[in-house]
């Protein structure tokens, strides 16, 4: 009856969860494009409706260092057709769909978008959708907005429809954007550049760097690609992603952000109503071949829904893939159907939390004192450092054929999130996670090569939501892999998992106490953990309780859970009846 | 001549009484000095010590509104009770404040939170309908009415949230100023909402410092 309850339970939340708008990362309310969109490919030059050229005076001495022979040749010739030095210049000509805009080697600044009069009276506050055609510099470096304001859609519908804007130098460190800091030693924008009901959007071989929020916004857009983009030292994300659907995020690199190198926040939420576990036929981004390092967070998502995260390098980042249903306003709750394959993902335990206590350069009162430039990171969001995958209440996640390791306080966690602190305050609704995730066939512990770099603990969880399974994970030879199950028998194997919605409250109990992190009021929660660097695996300091299994279970441990449930209960109604005595 | 019989060993009768006799009057000076002190010390040690003498209840349940909250009792070590925030909303949360305590407690405050800027801020009290100040004596219990109003999320990021664990009392005991907590038997959980929820935060993250 309590899995009858708890099913049904799910399904309204996805169905509501699926229908609600909400609000974007500090942002305007957001909603999902219709998702008749299609991932756009790379267009070459002859294929383009019409064709813009951006350069800087130094181009041409630039565009001399460039190796390949033809790559040269294709500089030069588009050189002599440069009309515009500031990439925004060359947005707002476009006067075709399908247009390329070519960016010659470079340094660009965009000081046009610095302070132009359209920004004089804006206040600081939410940048709807109208502001955003009219004077998109309040907050960005380069917009591109597609949609006409006055429809009630939010379809693509102007000339900026299926831009597509290259960067044409060797690599993409050859046209680099740089946001950076005005005098005062402010940040000059919150974001590099910004793709907003942009469909069919194609970014590629460009380097963005030093905002205030995001290096490459893409919103409410169905159709994007972002391929071979550098995007770093940011105060929040490298690539940002909201409300959006059709897209491929490829061999990009993300490197010390303040908060994740690649966040596809509320993806479409193309498989709520799918109660299979991975992989998946339809997704709503794919994100593939890119390197995020030296971040808060490697990847992260809220409402993480439907992302295909594949072949990645995951490494050197305070934690590496994140996805929770914690942070409320994102459309698509509760996280679902995430599908995690074939990435590395290991030694995630840089801790960067001391850079915003007491005496941390985060801690200077401009923006440009912090050492942001330099690669600084000051961490925007409380994560437990040293943990490779993070599911902080999530539904259908697949986690398979992975490398984990190397990651010193675990491998991977799974927790519930009560619905209530995303603000959804239904009590039918407050265990509507974490279910129905699967872990299998995950290399734990030990490198490609073989080289035994054990995870603090290979699989964390606790001990709530039905049907999270785990099955075929392999350990180092001669060791076995190590999980913090109450059940004696381990954890629960695939495809039936586990049986029991409720939590062990102890396991979960440092969630709250590190919840109230705030990198400027609260940057040391009192009761949390998380922000202290866990001991290296196997160093003396690291001894503490953690069980091992050659092989998960195939049943799970409901007696040991409901006598555990049955205790807490008891200890509950004790303490109602004292308070009521 | 007589006091010359009554000498001893060349001592008068009278120098032997006041030799016997002054050592007992300095040991009694002291005796006094001490008690003296002692009793100072006392004084000072039961003033210092009163308002530690003084002490409510932990364990207690505020009452409010539905639509103000959902319980969530397996979330956090405790137990919590979620507040769902809108920004202005007021509500009136209800309990009661038990003096467990020695001495009896006048009650000039009650707050949710002693930090700056709280995003649950009680703008009024009142005890059983009657304003405070109110005198809890040892052993009794007074309801406590708090006027709370959802407040200051432009001091908060959107992911934030804050506990309380229980009601801090601003009071007096025997003219002592005191500063105590009445523990709730949950925590009280409430989380920031969103910018477009949070009418006059800025997109300045370094704008939301709470000071």
């Amino acid at each position: 009856m309590v899995r009858c309850t708890s099913l049904i339970t799910l399904v309204v939340a996805l169905i509501f969860g699926a229908a609600t708008p909400a609000l974007a990362h500090e942002e305007r309310e957001s909603r999902f494009p219709p998702g008749d969109g299609s991932v756009p490919v790379h267009r070459g030059i002859d294929e383009a409706a019409d064709v813009h050229v951006v350069c800087k005076p130094d181009s041409r001495q630039r565009i001399r260092q460039i190796d390949d022979p033809r790559l040269r040749s294709f500089n030069q010739k588009l050189l002599g057709q440069c009309e515009f030095e500031h990439l925004q210049a060359a947005v707002d000509a476009v006067s075709e769909q399908g247009t390329n805009i070519y960016v010659l080697p470079g340094e660009y600044r965009e000081e046009p978008s610095w302070a132009p009069e359209c920004t004089k009276d804006y206040d600081g506050g939410v940048v709807d959708y109208e502001l955003m055609t009219r004077c998109g510099e309040v907050v960005n470096l380069v917009t591109i907005a597609g949609d006409d304001p006055d429809d009630p859609d939010i379809t693509c519908d102007n000339a900026l429809c299926d831009l597509q804007i290259e960067g044409t130098g060797d690599d993409a460190q050859d046209v680099v954007f740089t946001g950076g800091f005005q005098r005062n030693g402010d940040w000059v924008k919150h974001n590099g550049l910004k793709a907003d009901r942009a469909d069919g959007f194609y970014l590629t071989n460009m380097t963005f760097e030093l905002f205030r929020e995001n290096a490459i916004y893409v919103h409410e857009t169905d159709g994007y690609t972002l391929d071979d983009v550098v995007a770093r030292k940011n105060d929040l994300y490298g690539i940002l992603t909201f409300t959006s659907d059709h897209g491929l995020i490829s061999d990009c690199e993300t490197s010390h952000n303040g908060d994740s190198g690649v966040y596809p926040g509320s993806p479409a939420d193309v498989n709520s109503q799918d109660t299979n576990t991975g992989p998946l036929e339809r997704w709503a981004v794919e994100i593939t071949g890119c390197d995020t390092h030296h971040n808060a967070l490697g990847f992260s998502g809220t409402a993480g829904n439907s992302v295909y995260f594949h072949d990645n390098d995951v490494h050197h980042n305070g934690a590496g893939y994140v996805t929770d249903s914690v942070v409320g306003d994102h459309p698509g709750m509760p996280q679902d159907h995430a599908w995690v394959e074939d990435n590395q993902i290991y030694s995630n335990n840089v801790n960067y939390y001391p850079n915003v206590q007491e005496g941390g350069p985060c801690t200077a009162d401009k923006p440009a004192d912090r050492g942001h430039q330099d690669g600084v990171v000051c961490p925007a969001f409380p994560v437990p450092v040293g943990t490779g995958v993070l599911i902080a209440g999530g539904n259908h996640n697949f986690v398979t054929s992975n490398e984990i390791y190397d990651n010193w306080r675990n491998g991977v966690m799974l927790f519930w999130a009560p619905a209530a602190i995303r603000g959804e305050y239904d009590p039918t609704l407050q265990q509507d996670n974490p279910h129905h995730n699967a872990f299998t066939k995950n290399q734990m512990g030990y490198q490609p090569g073989g080289a035994v770099l054990p995870n603090g603990t290979d699989f964390w969880w606790d001990d709530a939501g039905n049907g999270n399974c785990w099955d075929g994970n392999l350990a180092a030879p001669g060791a076995e892999i190590t999980h913090n199950a109450t059940d004696p028998r381990g954890l629960p194997g695939c495809p039936r998992g586990s049986t029991w919605p409720i939590g062990n409250v102890v396991k979960s109990a440092q969630l709250l106490p590190c919840s109230q992190y705030n990198r400027e009021s609260n940057p040391d929660p009192v009761g949390c953990d998380w922000m202290d660097t866990p001991p290296r695996p196997g160093s003396s300091a690291s001894e503490g309780t953690v069980n091992t299994m050659s092989m998960p279970v195939g049943a799970s441990g409901i007696g040991v859970l409901l006598a555990a449930a049955a205790l807490s209960l008891v200890a509950w109604r004790r303490r109602r009846a004292g308070t009521s005595a | 001549m007589i006091w010359r019989r009554w000498t001893w060993r060349g001592t008068t009768w009278r120098g032997i009484v006041r030799r016997s006799l002054a050592p007992r009057s300095v040991a009694r000076r002291r005796w006094v000095a001490a008690s003296g002190v002692l009793l100072a010390a006392l004084a000072v040690a039961g003033y210092v010590v009163v308002p530690s003498l003084a002490h409510f209840a932990g364990g207690t349940s505020p009452t409010m509104p539905d639509d103000a909250h959902v319980a969530v009792p397996t979330f956090g070590e405790r137990g919590s009770d979620v507040l769902a925030y809108q920004d202005g909303d007021t509500f009136t949360m209800t309990f009661p404040l038990v003096n467990d305590g020695w001495l009896p407690v006048t009650v000039r405050d009650v707050l949710l939170s002693d930090g700056p800027r709280p995003l649950v801020r009680v703008t009024s009290v009142t005890s059983h309908g009657t304003p405070l100040p109110v005198t809890v004596p040892a052993g009794e219990t007074r309801r406590v009415e708090l006027t709370v109003r959802f407040d200051n999320c432009r001091y908060y990021h959107e992911r934030e949230m804050q506990v309380i664990s229980g009601a801090v009392v601003d009071g007096s005991v025997f003219g002592r100023d005191l500063r105590t907590t009445a523990g709730f038997e949950h925590d009280l959980v409430v989380s920031s909402p969103m910018i477009a929820s949070c009418p006059d935060r800025t997109l300045r993250r370094d704008d939301d410092v709470r000071r």
